[in-house]
Order: C-alpha cells, then sequence, then structure tokens
C-alpha cells in the first residue's frame, strides 16, 4: 500500500504541476483579488451582517418579548345577594289592601215615600 | 232510545249499560259541579237589582195614573207600589245582613262595635216586617198613610246603615291588630336572649306603639253614637270626620308592621 506510485508522464500535466509548485498560475488570480478587494470586503462585511442578523432573528424568536398586561383582578362575579322575606308580610299586604274609603260600600239611594201621589215625581 | 237499542243490540252491548252509564255521568255531574252560594253579597245584589228594576216600572206607571187616573192605570201603579215597597225593604234587609256578614268575616269580638251589630239586626228585622206590611194595603189612601208611617220611622233604621259600614271598617283594623299581636308574640322567643340593648328598646318601643294604635281604634269605635244616630249620620262630616281617623291608625299600623318585619329580618331571618 505504501508503495503505490503515480508516474507522470504527461508534459502538459507536468508542466501545469511545475507551474503550481511555482505559484505561476495563482498570478493572474491574486491580480484580480488584489484589484476588486474592496468588492470582497464590502461582500464579506455584508454577509457577516445579514448573518448577524439572521442570528439576532434566530435569538429573538427563542425568547418571546415579554407582554406588559394589567394584573389579573379576576372575572367580576355577581354579588348574589340573599333575599330574605319576613313571616309577616302578609299583615303588610293586609294593611295596604285596606280601603280607608268610605263609604264602602256605598249605601244606594232608596225612595222611602213609594204612594201614588203627585207630590213626589 | 229505541234507536238505540237497535245499535246496542247490534254492537252486543247489554240493554242496561247506557243506564248506568248515564247514572255514572250524572253522579260525576253531582260531583264536579260548582256550588252554587247565595252569600250575603249576592242576595243583596239580587235585592237591590230587583227594586230598581221595580222602582223604574213604577215611576211609568204612577206617571201614567197621574196623567189619565183610570181606576186601570191605579190598580196598576198599585200593584207595582207594593210590590216595589217590598223590594225596596227585602233590599234594605239585605244590605244590613251583608254589612253584618262583613263584620263577621274578620272573627272579631270587639265590644265597642256590639251595640252597632244588634242595632243592624234589629233594622234588619224592622225592613223584613215593613216588607211584610205592604201586602195588606189596598187602596190609595193605605198606601200613603202607609207611606207616611214609614217615612216617620224609618229614618233611625236607614242611619244603622252608615254605621255599620263604619264598624266594618273599624272591626278591619281590629283584625289586623290582633294579627299584629299575634306576629308580636310568634316573634318575641325567636330573639336572641338576651336582648342587645338598641334591641330592647325597638321591642318595648313596638309594645307601646301598639297600645297607642288601640287606643285609637277604641277611640273611634266609642264614638259610634247609636243614641243619636239620625241626627249624626245626616251630617256630611259623618264619613270625612272619621276616613281622617281611619286613614291615621292604618298609616300607624303600617309602621308598626314595618317596624317589627325589620327586627324579624335582622335579628330571626338573617341569623338562620
Amino acid at each position: 500500500m505504501s508503495n503505490f506510485k503515480i508516474n507522470i508522464t504527461n508534459p502538459e500535466a507536468i508542466k501545469l504541476i511545475n507551474d503550481i509548485k511555482s505559484g505561476v498560475v495563482f498570478v493572474p488570480i491574486k491580480t484580480w483579488v488584489i484589484r476588486y478587494k474592496w468588492f470582497f470586503v464590502s461582500g464579506l462585511v455584508i454577509i457577516v451582517l445579514l448573518i448577524a442578523l439572521a442570528i439576532g432573528k434566530a435569538i429573538s424568536g427563542r425568547s418571546k418579548p415579554p407582554v406588559f398586561l394589567p394584573p389579573d383582578i379576576g372575572a367580576p362575579v355577581p354579588t348574589v345577594q340573599k333575599t330574605v322575606k319576613s313571616d309577616y308580610e302578609w299583615i303588610r299586604e293586609n294593611i295596604q289592601n285596606f280601603s280607608t274609603d268610605l263609604p264602602d260600600p256605598v249605601i244606594p239611594p232608596f225612595d222611602n215615600a213609594i204612594d201614588l201621589e203627585s207630590v213626589n215625581i | 232510545m229505541t234507536l238505540l237499542r237497535v245499535i246496542l243490540a247490534k254492537a252486543r252491548i247489554h240493554s242496561t249499560t247506557p243506564y248506568l252509564v248515564l247514572f255514572f255521568l250524572s253522579f260525576l255531574a253531582y260531583i264536579f259541579a260548582p256550588p252554587i252560594l247565595a252569600t250575603a253579597k249576592t242576595d243583596y245584589d239580587y235585592q237591590y237589582g230587583q227594586y230598581r228594576l221595580g222602582y223604574s216600572e213604577f215611576l211609568v206607571l204612577k206617571q201614567d195614573y197621574l196623567n189619565t187616573p183610570s181606576l186601570d192605570n191605579q190598580q196598576k201603579a198599585m200593584l207595582l207600589a207594593k210590590q216595589t215597597i217590598v223590594s225596596r225593604d227585602l233590599a234594605k234587609a239585605s244590605l244590613n245582613l251583608y254589612l253584618i256578614d262583613l263584620i263577621g268575616s274578620y272573627k272579631v269580638d270587639y265590644e265597642p262595635i256590639k251595640p252597632v251589630l244588634i242595632s243592624l239586626d234589629s233594622a234588619r228585622q224592622f225592613f223584613l216586617m215593613e216588607a211584610q206590611k205592604s201586602q195588606g194595603v189596598t187602596t190609595q189612601a193605605d198606601l200613603k198613610k202607609l207611606s207616611q208611617k214609614y217615612q216617620d220611622s224609618v229614618p233611625e233604621k236607614d242611619s244603622v246603615s252608615k254605621f255599620g259600614i263604619v264598624a266594618n271598617k273599624i272591626a278591619a283594623l281590629v283584625r289586623i291588630q290582633m294579627d299584629s299581636k299575634a306576629a308580636f308574640d310568634e316573634l318575641i322567643p325567636k330573639l336572641p336572649n338576651p336582648m342587645p340593648t338598641g334591641l330592647s328598646a325597638r321591642v318595648q318601643e313596638l309594645t307601646s306603639s301598639a297600645k297607642i294604635i288601640d287606643d285609637k281604634i277604641y277611640l273611634l269605635a266609642s264614638n259610634l253614637n247609636l243614641a243619636e244616630a239620625v241626627a249624626e249620620s245626616t251630617t256630611a262630616i259623618f264619613f270625612d270626620s272619621r276616613i281622617e281617623k281611619l286613614v291615621e291608625i292604618r298609616t300607624l299600623q303600617l309602621d308598626w308592621i314595618n317596624r317589627l318585619i325589620d327586627i324579624d329580618i335582622n335579628y330571626v331571618q338573617l341569623q338562620n
């Protein structure tokens, strides 16, 4: 397993390997990066900000903001008053129903002079 | 019935069955029929209704006779006069009985109004006798004499009804006093023992107030002067002056029972 060795004979591959080893192949990339370095920095900053926003949102979603509500004073319970009635209400009703009108019953008119004389008509 | 028998025969029902059914239905009707009770009130209403009818007819016939004094018209008017006198006196007698019945309905044994009850009954007897008397009248002169005699003696008897009406109110007040007294006697043992000072004073007040009301009722009843019934009952203030007294006593009774009920609610009902 340790004796395994690859023999490269292709001249193009050998040239590419040598370029990589000497760093020639990276020169254009390096130049490009140097030219657009501020774009990279700006993009990096934006990405960092977006990540920070995403992390912040995730954290805020996990812990809900406190809701400020008035203290619980309980549901209003109707006050049930015990209706107390006296055993002697009927006497009060009798008094209230007692009529003080007089004459009661009314005495109707009666003719006490029933005869056939003309003076009575 | 024959048709019924044919139908029953065809239906194979025994011939005595319909009679049994009829008997059963009659029995049910007898049991559940509403009782027709002739009370003093209904009797008075009937008698007064008879008098009103008779009197209006009598006035017409009397006018006919005075316009055309024929024997026929006289006989007709005489006949109706006698009928009207009977119905008038029966109506007065039943009015007195109605008042006696009203007073009796309160079930009070109150000494000061007993003379009124006796007078009402005496007046009732008088009117019943007067109703009989008119039947013996045959001539116009007899009728005139009877009517004059009646007018001499009747004012006193008529005035008794007014006293009866006041006595009826007094009996009602006495009944209320008796009920109130019974309520008071029933309440006292239910109150806390020993009584709080405030409650004790309130109970004492009730006792003294009841005495004041009793005295006022007694005074009202004692002022029913039957000896001068005619003179007194014809005055315009006979009823008016007594209405004031009735209102005053009623107000005191209402105040009294309100205080009793207040004690009952606060010291008995709410404690249970």
